[in-house]
């Protein structure tokens, strides 16, 4: 599985570089993932831009990293492909999930939180 | 394939997770080169479909590979119709599931982290039927084009 993770500013950015999050992904990328977590790091952005499918396992897998993840840290998705984007709204999780359309648009607004609380 | 008005087509696999990712990218595609359908309406049936093949790989079969699965694709005016037959366990209480998936979005630990496949399949199919007929699972989709 091609999967990266890196610290930038107080954010991890984490990039999955398949083109399925699927049933057979979705294990390995779910331990990845649960893995990139730092003590020091409430935000978790997961591009992925070169996802082309998602299914109901994938989705189920980035509910239970929401729910690992829990109310002190938060996950942003961004570079939703549109067919990617549309299982989060027909399986109504859109509303769960933060979801910015870029990489940058998910850091810029985390710097924009930063300077707000500080 | 015979004639304009409905084209029929078998496909035949044998199960497994690639097996059935690939075989619900040709149905679609399949689709969509016959009929000049909305990209979207191709999406929802590409999903549907790898949604219900998966379960038949992982439920009917449980994860056993290179058993039978053949997909009847019959391309209509108006609709579309995809047989899925496969010789696995039947489904439980020889019913579909009921694929009702309710949440509560404000509430972080009670959100589901399955059911989303039959609750895709049941709302964005015209059509959801299924039938233990001879030691088969036959499962039968249908959907309407756009007008």
């Amino acid at each position: 599985m091609r999967f990266t993770s890196e610290q930038v500013g107080g954010a991890i950015v984490m990039t999955l570089g398949e083109r399925r999050l699927d049933g057979l992904i979705a294990p390995e990328f779910r331990d990845a993932v649960r893995e990139a977590v730092r003590p020091d790091c409430n935000l978790y952005i997961l591009d992925l831009s070169a996802v082309g499918f998602v299914d109901s396992a994938g989705v189920g897998a980035l509910v239970g990293l929401l729910k690992f993840l829990g109310r002190e840290r938060k996950m942003e998705l961004c570079g939703l492909k549109p067919t990617v984007r549309k299982i989060f709204r027909l399986t109504r999780l859109e509303r769960v999930f933060a979801i910015r359309d870029s990489k940058a648009a998910c850091l810029a607004a985390a710097e924009v939180a930063q300077k707000a609380a500080s | 394939m015979s004639g304009a008005a409905e084209d029929q087509v078998r496909f035949s696999i044998g199960s497994s997770f690639e097996n059935v990712a690939t075989l619900a990218e040709e149905v679609s595609d399949l689709c969509k080169t016959k009929r000049a359908s909305s990209p979207d309406a191709i999406d929802v049936l590409r999903l549907c479909l790898a949604e219900a093949l998966n379960n038949i790989v992982e439920h009917a079969y449980e994860g056993a590979e290179g058993r039978p699965i053949f997909a009847d694709v019959r391309m209509k005016p108006d609709r579309y119709e995809v047989m899925l037959i496969d010789e696995g366990k039947p489904m439980p209480g020889g019913k579909l599931p009921d694929g009702s998936c309710e949440f509560d979005a404000e509430e972080l630990d009670e959100l589901p982290e399955g059911g989303f496949g039959w609750m895709l399949i049941k709302s964005q199919m015209d059509t959801v039927e299924y039938e233990r007929r001879d030691g088969c699972n036959i499962l039968r989709l249908e959907k309407t084009f756009d007008a």
